[in-house]
């Protein structure tokens, strides 16, 4: 096995929930930042969030761009500010409403991104899950690679164990990568939007229509998403200032106490 | 006819920061809830029933204050202490909390019997009848390790029965998106194209775009502003936190380091190991009162907390009981030999001999009662009236403490 283990962040994890969560329409993704270090444990510090390039709702696919801007971003942005070699170390989904698991599809797909890279690990975070008899909701995350089948030419998933490792501030890569969440939503709705204004034989009836869907669209966005990532960020805000307040006292009695030993 | 229908609502974004704080924990995290409550009558008309009437009751849950530790704003006995509830809400208003979580790994998703009485407490102490509890049970489902899953369940009460209420998580696909169109419907009024053209300028600028599409872009844009700035005030009370929590830690290692070195010196300067002193009168009144006794003059319990018969002391401190503490032997059988009582049991209430500790966890109780029985014989009988000689089997010519 090419990797023992996976040790994620939990400021990683928080993005990756975050992104998971905020629709259960499709399945989102993004990549894994990090490093592997010589005990084979992959040690995932941050992730990027993606667009998807394949706009059906039950696959994710990433473009060979995008794995080319994501490894940029690691070697300049998380590599600058920790001071080691970081690089892609693995690709995260979303499975809305369906089991954890790894369909034949992601097990392919994952066998392919291992051709390029041995340590390559999948996570797939399964969220919106309810039972219905209890009323629980679940939340399910899992971390696999892809092995050759012993019959056929098919591959099958091996599990791979993740500890999340607790991280008690969010780093700042992590907090600029929940950050784009909205952005890149946002640039996705334009981008649509855009290519369907540009339409010469669209009637302005139709231009009227398609600027309210455009504006709706948006305004989901604002509401759903925007809105809710502010809200955690004020409130994240206000429970630090109470805890810088606390951790300050608490420094002052520590130092007083030291000196009058 | 009526209906009702209750929903709690959260963003993942709660959901996600509530699992944050348990991952940073290595134990149960607890905290208040604070939101709204929203109600919502909903009249239909069907061809079967001309009133009907839908209750929809929405509680949405907007931010959570996590306590610093667990058991802060309730006793052991689950009585609320309304205080400490209003020190955790700071600046927050008692009226936004609409309820408390707790977050306990590899547990059943069940609210416990204390649980439910901190709830009822807390209702009391809030005057919230709608007061919800919200537990999250995170567990591994795999022995690799490999897979993991987060369990959350809303419960509320009614009267004594305990009811979960369906949670929605808000997000993007809730909300119903419309499809743009591409093709438009092929008209060749003259009138409609008239009427068209007429008030087009209202929704158009000059280079053709729309000026909703162009006002609901600027909103956009001022958001995401807002949320650069957001993150940046974020990012720098998350390193000052960092920071603090590092400077805090390395104080408490030092006055660690430093309340050793001092324990380790002794009052004449000479470097002695810290040994807890004997009481050595306890020791001997023991001794006096309950020769033979292993169990009570032993110094030392194993973890479960039963005594360890082998740890007596056996040194002989130079005490004379009679002496030294007179008013003890005073209150025992009046013919006692120096220095030990007699047996003070009749044949009815006598025991086997303990002859192992092994046998201690099952006899504790009544050894205990026993004692107890034991010391309150007092007075009008001796030894020899209760127990005939040697009746006990016993070799040693001297009467021995109540058997146990």
């Amino acid at each position: 096995m090419a990797v023992s283990a996976v040790h994620l962040e939990s400021d990683a994890f928080l993005v990756c929930m975050n992104h998971a969560l905020s629709t259960e329409k499709e399945e989102v993704m993004g990549l894994c930042i990090g490093e592997v270090d010589t005990n084979r444990i992959v040690h995932i510090h941050s992730v990027i969030i993606l667009r998807g390039s394949d706009k059906r709702k039950d696959r994710v696919e990433i473009s060979p761009e995008q794995l080319s801007s994501a490894a940029t971003e690691a070697d300049y942005r998380l590599a600058d500010m920790t001071g080691r070699p970081m690089r892609v170390v693995g690709w995260y989904h979303s499975h809305p409403h369906i089991t954890v698991w790894p369909s034949h599809v992601d097990v392919r797909t994952q066998a392919m991104y291992q051709m390029m890279d041995q340590g390559f690990v999948g996570l797939i975070f399964s969220c919106f899950i309810e039972d219905k008899n209890t009323k629980t909701g679940r939340v399910l995350y899992t971390c696999f690679q892809s092995v050759q089948a012993q019959k056929g030419s098919e591959y099958e998933r091996i599990e791979i164990p993740i500890h999340v490792v607790p991280h008690e501030a969010i780093g700042k890569v992590c907090l600029e990568s929940a950050v784009e969440l909205p952005r890149i939503l946002c640039q996705e709705e334009q981008d649509t939007y855009r290519k369907i204004h540009s339409l010469t034989h669209l009637d302005p009836i139709t231009k009227i229509h398609n600027g309210s869907v455009f504006t709706k669209n948006l305004c989901s966005q604002m509401s759903a998403v925007s809105g809710s990532l502010l809200q955690w960020l004020e409130d994240c805000l206000e429970q630090n200032r109470k805890s810088i307040i606390e951790l300050q006292l608490e420094k002052e009695r520590l130092t007083q106490e030291l000196a009058t030993m | 006819m009526e209906d009702s229908n209750s929903y709690i609502r959260v963003s993942g974004f709660v959901l996600g920061s509530l699992m944050f704080q348990h991952l940073n924990s290595d134990s149960d995290v607890e905290g208040l809830i604070l939101g709204e409550t929203k109600a919502e009558e909903r009249s239909n008309i069907t061809d079967s029933q001309i009133d009907n009437i839908q209750f929809e009751h929405t509680i949405n849950i907007q931010k959570h204050i996590s306590c610093r530790k667990l058991n802060s704003f309730y006793n052991r006995i689950g009585e609320v202490n309304q205080d400490e509830i209003r020190h955790i809400l700071s600046n927050y208003k008692e009226e936004n909390v609409i309820g408390w979580y707790k977050q306990r790994r590899n547990t059943d998703q069940q609210i416990t019997f204390r649980e439910q009485v901190v709830h009822e407490n807390l209702k009391r102490a809030l005057s919230n009848h709608e007061l919800i509890f919200l537990l999250l049970t995170p567990s591994e489902i795999t022995t690799s390790g490999s897979t993991h899953k987060l369990e959350y369940a809303v419960f509320r009460s009614h009267g004594s029965q305990y009811c979960s209420v369906p949670v929605l998580v808000s997000n993007l696909g809730l909300l119903e998106e419309q499809d743009y169109w591409r093709l438009s419907a092929s008209c060749s009024s003259v009138n409609y194209n008239h009427a068209v053209r007429k008030h087009r300028s209202k929704f158009f600028s000059s280079d053709g775009s729309l000026h909703e599409v162009d006002e609901i872009n600027d909103m956009n844009n001022s958001l995401q502003g807002e949320l650069k700035i957001a993150c940046k005030k974020v990012e720098e009370s998350e390193r000052l936190v960092e920071k603090l929590l590092a400077d805090v830690s390395d104080l408490r290692r030092m006055v660690n380091d430093r309340k050793q070195e001092l324990g380790e010196i002794s009052a004449d300067g000479a470097s002695t190991p810290a040994q807890p002193q004997e009481n050595v009168l306890l020791c001997e009144v023991i001794k006096t009162l309950f020769p033979g006794a292993s169990l009570l003059q032993t110094q030392a319990l194993n973890f479960q907390g039963f005594p360890l018969p082998e740890f007596c002391c056996s040194t002989d401190h130079g005490i004379d009981i009679a002496t030294t503490l007179p008013l003890i032997l005073s209150h025992t059988l009046p013919k006692a030999r120096k220095g030990r009582l007699g047996r003070g049991g009749g044949t009815s209430w006598r025991k086997r001999p303990l002859r192992e500790s092994s046998e201690v966890p099952k006899r504790r109780k009544g050894m205990l009662e026993e004692t107890e029985e034991s010391l309150s014989v007092s007075g009008s009988e001796t030894e020899e009236d209760l127990i005939p000689a040697n009746q006990n089997g016993n070799d040693l010519d001297v009467s021995n403490s109540p058997v146990f």
